[in-house]
Protein backbone atom coordinates (compact mmCIF):
# COMPACT_ATOMS: atom_id res chain seq x y z
CA UNK A 1 0.00 0.00 0.00
CA UNK A 2 1.63 3.15 -0.89
CA UNK A 3 1.78 5.74 1.64
CA UNK A 4 -0.39 8.89 0.07
CA UNK A 5 -3.10 6.08 -0.04
CA UNK A 6 -5.32 6.34 -3.91
CA UNK A 7 -4.90 10.12 -4.27
CA UNK A 8 -3.49 13.22 -2.69
CA UNK A 9 -6.34 15.09 -0.80
CA UNK A 10 -6.53 17.98 0.96
CA UNK A 11 -6.06 15.73 4.67
CA UNK A 12 -2.89 14.23 3.38
CA UNK A 13 -1.62 17.11 2.44
CA UNK A 14 -2.43 18.40 6.08
CA UNK A 15 -0.98 15.31 7.70
CA UNK A 16 2.14 15.67 5.33
CA UNK A 17 2.76 19.24 6.98
CA UNK A 18 3.56 17.48 10.41
CA UNK A 19 4.91 14.69 9.48
CA UNK A 20 7.63 17.33 8.18
CA UNK A 21 8.05 18.83 11.20
CA UNK A 22 8.23 15.89 13.38
CA UNK A 23 11.18 14.84 11.06
CA UNK A 24 12.47 18.21 11.52
CA UNK A 25 12.03 18.49 15.23
CA UNK A 26 13.16 15.01 16.67
CA UNK A 27 15.61 13.68 14.05
CA UNK A 28 18.62 16.66 15.33
CA UNK A 29 17.88 15.99 19.14
CA UNK A 30 20.83 14.54 19.61
CA UNK A 31 23.09 16.55 17.78
CA UNK A 32 21.28 19.83 19.60
CA UNK A 33 22.92 17.63 23.01
CA UNK A 34 26.28 17.38 21.69
CA UNK A 35 26.51 21.65 20.82
CA UNK A 36 25.47 21.79 24.23
CA UNK A 37 21.78 24.17 23.34
CA UNK A 38 19.61 22.42 26.05
CA UNK A 39 17.67 24.51 28.62
CA UNK A 40 19.64 25.48 31.59
CA UNK A 41 18.63 27.50 34.68
CA UNK A 42 22.51 28.89 34.66
CA UNK A 43 22.61 31.10 37.68
CA UNK A 44 24.94 28.95 39.61
CA UNK A 45 25.94 26.67 36.79
CA UNK A 46 27.26 29.64 34.39
CA UNK A 47 29.87 30.98 37.06
CA UNK A 48 31.64 27.22 38.25
CA UNK A 49 34.82 25.96 36.58
CA UNK A 50 34.89 23.57 33.70
CA UNK A 51 35.73 21.06 35.75
CA UNK A 52 32.80 21.34 37.96
CA UNK A 53 30.59 21.68 35.09
CA UNK A 54 31.88 18.28 33.25
CA UNK A 55 31.02 17.10 36.97
CA UNK A 56 27.44 17.97 37.09
CA UNK A 57 27.21 16.91 33.80
CA UNK A 58 28.32 13.20 34.37
CA UNK A 59 26.39 12.45 37.26
CA UNK A 60 22.93 14.07 35.83
CA UNK A 61 23.99 11.76 32.68
CA UNK A 62 23.90 8.89 34.70
CA UNK A 63 21.31 10.22 37.46
CA UNK A 64 19.03 11.55 35.05
CA UNK A 65 19.29 10.43 31.24
CA UNK A 66 19.74 6.92 31.89
CA UNK A 67 16.86 5.80 33.76
CA UNK A 68 14.89 7.89 31.32
CA UNK A 69 16.30 6.22 28.41
CA UNK A 70 15.78 2.68 30.07
CA UNK A 71 12.10 2.76 30.28
CA UNK A 72 11.19 4.78 27.27
CA UNK A 73 13.34 3.38 24.58
CA UNK A 74 11.26 -0.05 24.61
CA UNK A 75 8.07 1.58 25.23
CA UNK A 76 8.65 3.64 22.15
CA UNK A 77 9.55 0.74 20.64
CA UNK A 78 6.33 -1.10 21.40
CA UNK A 79 4.58 2.05 19.95
CA UNK A 80 6.06 1.73 16.98
CA UNK A 81 5.57 -1.91 16.84
CA UNK A 82 1.87 -1.87 17.43
CA UNK A 83 1.52 0.65 14.56
CA UNK A 84 2.99 -1.28 12.03
CA UNK A 85 1.26 -5.17 13.15
CA UNK A 86 -1.77 -3.15 12.91
CA UNK A 87 -1.50 -1.51 9.82
CA UNK A 88 -2.50 1.84 11.22
CA UNK A 89 -3.20 4.75 9.04
CA UNK A 90 -4.75 8.15 9.33
CA UNK A 91 -8.38 8.32 10.48
CA UNK A 92 -9.73 10.88 8.29
CA UNK A 93 -8.39 10.32 5.20
CA UNK A 94 -4.77 11.64 5.72
CA UNK A 95 -1.42 9.43 4.98
CA UNK A 96 -1.38 6.08 5.49
CA UNK A 97 1.17 3.85 6.97
CA UNK A 98 1.44 6.08 10.23
CA UNK A 99 4.25 3.89 12.11
CA UNK A 100 6.72 5.36 9.43
CA UNK A 101 6.40 8.64 11.33
CA UNK A 102 5.97 6.45 14.42
CA UNK A 103 9.16 5.20 14.34
CA UNK A 104 10.91 8.35 14.21
CA UNK A 105 10.30 8.89 17.76
CA UNK A 106 12.23 5.63 18.82
CA UNK A 107 14.89 6.66 15.86
CA UNK A 108 14.97 9.79 17.32
CA UNK A 109 15.44 8.76 20.75
CA UNK A 110 17.73 6.29 20.25
CA UNK A 111 20.37 8.85 18.56
CA UNK A 112 19.91 10.90 21.35
CA UNK A 113 20.76 8.13 24.12
CA UNK A 114 23.98 7.68 21.31
CA UNK A 115 24.98 11.48 21.59
CA UNK A 116 24.93 11.22 25.43
CA UNK A 117 27.19 7.94 25.81
CA UNK A 118 29.17 9.90 23.34
CA UNK A 119 29.22 12.77 25.65
CA UNK A 120 29.63 10.10 28.81
CA UNK A 121 33.29 9.21 27.05
CA UNK A 122 33.91 12.82 26.84
CA UNK A 123 33.12 14.27 30.34
CA UNK A 124 35.09 11.31 31.91
CA UNK A 125 38.38 12.68 30.73
CA UNK A 126 36.84 16.17 31.76
CA UNK A 127 35.95 15.47 34.90
CA UNK A 128 39.07 13.75 36.63
CA UNK B 1 5.81 8.95 57.36
CA UNK B 2 7.26 7.06 53.90
CA UNK B 3 3.85 8.64 52.34
CA UNK B 4 5.27 12.05 52.43
CA UNK B 5 9.08 11.00 51.94
CA UNK B 6 8.74 10.05 48.81
CA UNK B 7 7.16 13.09 47.33
CA UNK B 8 8.97 15.40 49.24
CA UNK B 9 12.03 13.08 47.92
CA UNK B 10 11.27 13.60 43.97
CA UNK B 11 10.89 17.28 44.82
CA UNK B 12 14.33 17.65 46.13
CA UNK B 13 15.81 15.97 43.20
CA UNK B 14 13.83 17.89 40.98
CA UNK B 15 14.88 20.78 41.92
CA UNK B 16 17.97 20.03 42.98
CA UNK B 17 18.90 19.01 39.56
CA UNK B 18 17.59 22.20 37.89
CA UNK B 19 19.60 24.54 40.25
CA UNK B 20 22.73 22.51 39.61
CA UNK B 21 22.42 23.62 35.85
CA UNK B 22 21.80 20.30 34.46
CA UNK B 23 19.94 20.21 31.23
CA UNK B 24 15.92 21.09 33.07
CA UNK B 25 14.19 18.76 30.53
CA UNK B 26 16.29 15.72 31.38
CA UNK B 27 16.07 16.55 35.02
CA UNK B 28 12.50 16.36 35.05
CA UNK B 29 12.00 13.23 32.85
CA UNK B 30 15.12 11.59 35.23
CA UNK B 31 12.94 12.15 37.97
CA UNK B 32 9.77 11.22 36.83
CA UNK B 33 11.98 7.29 36.23
CA UNK B 34 13.67 7.24 38.66
CA UNK B 35 10.76 7.79 41.27
CA UNK B 36 8.54 5.88 39.01
CA UNK B 37 11.20 2.58 39.41
CA UNK B 38 11.69 3.08 43.26
CA UNK B 39 8.16 3.41 44.12
CA UNK B 40 6.94 0.35 42.52
CA UNK B 41 4.47 2.60 40.39
CA UNK B 42 3.41 0.51 36.89
CA UNK B 43 5.54 1.25 33.97
CA UNK B 44 2.37 1.32 32.21
CA UNK B 45 2.70 5.10 32.82
CA UNK B 46 5.47 5.02 30.52
CA UNK B 47 3.43 3.75 27.77
CA UNK B 48 0.91 6.14 28.37
CA UNK B 49 3.68 8.82 28.03
CA UNK B 50 5.06 7.20 24.53
CA UNK B 51 1.06 8.17 23.38
CA UNK B 52 1.07 11.47 24.83
CA UNK B 53 3.80 12.42 23.15
CA UNK B 54 2.83 11.29 20.09
CA UNK B 55 -0.76 12.83 20.13
CA UNK B 56 0.05 16.17 22.12
CA UNK B 57 3.32 17.63 20.36
CA UNK B 58 4.04 15.31 17.39
CA UNK B 59 0.94 15.01 15.46
CA UNK B 60 0.11 18.66 16.65
CA UNK B 61 0.13 20.51 13.69
CA UNK B 62 -0.48 23.93 15.43
CA UNK B 63 3.13 23.81 16.29
CA UNK B 64 4.20 23.73 12.23
CA UNK B 65 3.85 27.28 12.54
CA UNK B 66 7.12 27.88 14.95
CA UNK B 67 9.24 27.14 12.44
CA UNK B 68 7.63 29.04 9.73
CA UNK B 69 7.99 31.99 12.08
CA UNK B 70 11.51 31.77 12.41
CA UNK B 71 11.74 31.60 8.81
CA UNK B 72 10.18 34.67 8.76
CA UNK B 73 12.39 36.61 10.61
CA UNK B 74 15.28 35.23 9.08
CA UNK B 75 13.85 35.93 5.23
CA UNK B 76 13.27 39.95 6.99
CA UNK B 77 16.89 40.20 8.41
CA UNK B 78 18.92 38.62 5.44
CA UNK B 79 16.69 40.46 2.33
CA UNK B 80 16.90 43.82 4.27
CA UNK B 81 13.44 44.48 4.27
CA UNK B 82 13.68 45.19 7.37
CA UNK B 83 16.34 47.76 7.15
CA UNK B 84 14.72 49.35 4.07
CA UNK B 85 11.64 49.70 5.19
CA UNK B 86 12.87 51.67 8.79
CA UNK B 87 14.77 53.95 5.44
CA UNK B 88 11.09 54.40 4.37
CA UNK B 89 9.26 55.00 7.62
CA UNK B 90 11.94 57.66 8.56
CA UNK B 91 11.74 59.41 5.14
CA UNK B 92 8.17 59.33 5.61
CA UNK B 93 7.83 61.05 8.40
CA UNK B 94 10.30 63.56 7.04
CA UNK B 95 13.24 62.54 8.51
CA UNK B 96 13.54 64.43 11.64
CA UNK B 97 14.72 63.52 14.30
CA UNK B 98 12.09 62.68 16.33
CA UNK B 99 10.93 61.06 13.41
CA UNK B 100 13.33 58.40 13.66
CA UNK B 101 12.12 57.20 17.29
CA UNK B 102 8.83 57.37 15.66
CA UNK B 103 9.96 55.35 12.71
CA UNK B 104 11.78 52.37 14.89
CA UNK B 105 8.18 51.90 16.41
CA UNK B 106 6.52 51.52 14.11
CA UNK B 107 9.05 49.11 12.25
CA UNK B 108 9.08 47.66 15.87
CA UNK B 109 5.19 46.63 15.28
CA UNK B 110 5.55 45.65 11.85
CA UNK B 111 8.67 42.62 12.62
CA UNK B 112 5.94 41.84 15.70
CA UNK B 113 3.56 40.94 13.43
CA UNK B 114 4.85 39.36 11.33
CA UNK B 115 7.75 37.28 12.86
CA UNK B 116 6.49 37.09 16.36
CA UNK B 117 9.90 36.26 18.20
CA UNK B 118 11.20 38.39 20.44
CA UNK B 119 14.95 37.51 20.40
CA UNK B 120 14.75 37.74 16.29
CA UNK B 121 12.96 41.34 16.50
CA UNK B 122 15.14 42.77 19.47
CA UNK B 123 18.65 41.57 17.92
CA UNK B 124 17.29 42.97 14.42
CA UNK B 125 16.38 46.42 16.19
CA UNK B 126 19.82 46.90 17.57
CA UNK B 127 21.74 45.90 14.50
CA UNK B 128 19.85 48.54 12.70
CA UNK B 129 18.18 51.25 14.62
CA UNK B 130 20.48 51.65 17.15
CA UNK B 131 23.13 53.34 15.49
CA UNK B 132 20.78 55.08 13.26
CA UNK B 133 19.66 56.64 16.85
CA UNK B 134 22.60 57.17 18.34
CA UNK B 135 23.46 59.55 14.98
CA UNK B 136 20.32 61.22 15.61
CA UNK B 137 21.70 62.66 18.85
CA UNK B 138 19.76 60.58 20.94
CA UNK B 139 21.59 59.48 24.22
CA UNK B 140 22.08 56.03 24.97
CA UNK B 141 19.40 55.46 27.88
CA UNK B 142 16.46 56.33 25.37
CA UNK B 143 17.66 54.65 22.19
CA UNK B 144 18.02 51.57 24.28
CA UNK B 145 14.61 51.66 25.84
CA UNK B 146 13.27 52.42 22.35
CA UNK B 147 14.95 49.19 20.65
CA UNK B 148 13.47 47.10 24.21
CA UNK B 149 10.56 48.52 24.22
CA UNK B 150 9.58 47.89 20.37
CA UNK B 151 11.77 45.23 20.34
CA UNK B 152 9.43 43.22 22.59
CA UNK B 153 5.99 43.98 21.62
CA UNK B 154 6.93 40.51 19.44
CA UNK B 155 5.15 39.04 21.93
CA UNK B 156 1.79 40.90 22.68
CA UNK B 157 0.71 41.55 18.85
CA UNK B 158 -1.35 38.71 17.95
CA UNK B 159 0.06 36.04 15.20
CA UNK B 160 3.45 35.63 18.18
CA UNK B 161 4.85 32.12 19.10
CA UNK B 162 4.26 32.69 22.56
CA UNK B 163 0.67 33.17 21.97
CA UNK B 164 0.59 29.58 19.42
CA UNK B 165 2.14 27.90 22.12
CA UNK B 166 -0.04 29.10 24.98
CA UNK B 167 -3.09 28.81 22.79
CA UNK B 168 -2.22 24.58 22.32
CA UNK B 169 -2.89 24.69 25.72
Amino acid sequence: MPIGGSAISLNSLLDLQWHLLVIVGVLPVGLVWLADKYVRVDFLYARQKPRWKARVNLIGNLVFAVPYFVLILPEAWDFTARAWTSDEASRNGGLNDLWIIKAILPLGLALLLLSIVVELVRLMRKAR
Amino acid sequence: MSEAALPLATAALTLGGILAGYRAGKVLAGAAAIFTLISDLPLAFFNLLVSRIYANVLSNWLLVAIPMFIFMGLILETSDVAERSLIAAQRSLGGSASGIGLSVLVIGILLAASSGIVGASVVLLTRLALPRLIDAEYDNKTSAGLVAASGTLAILIPPSMMLVILGDQ
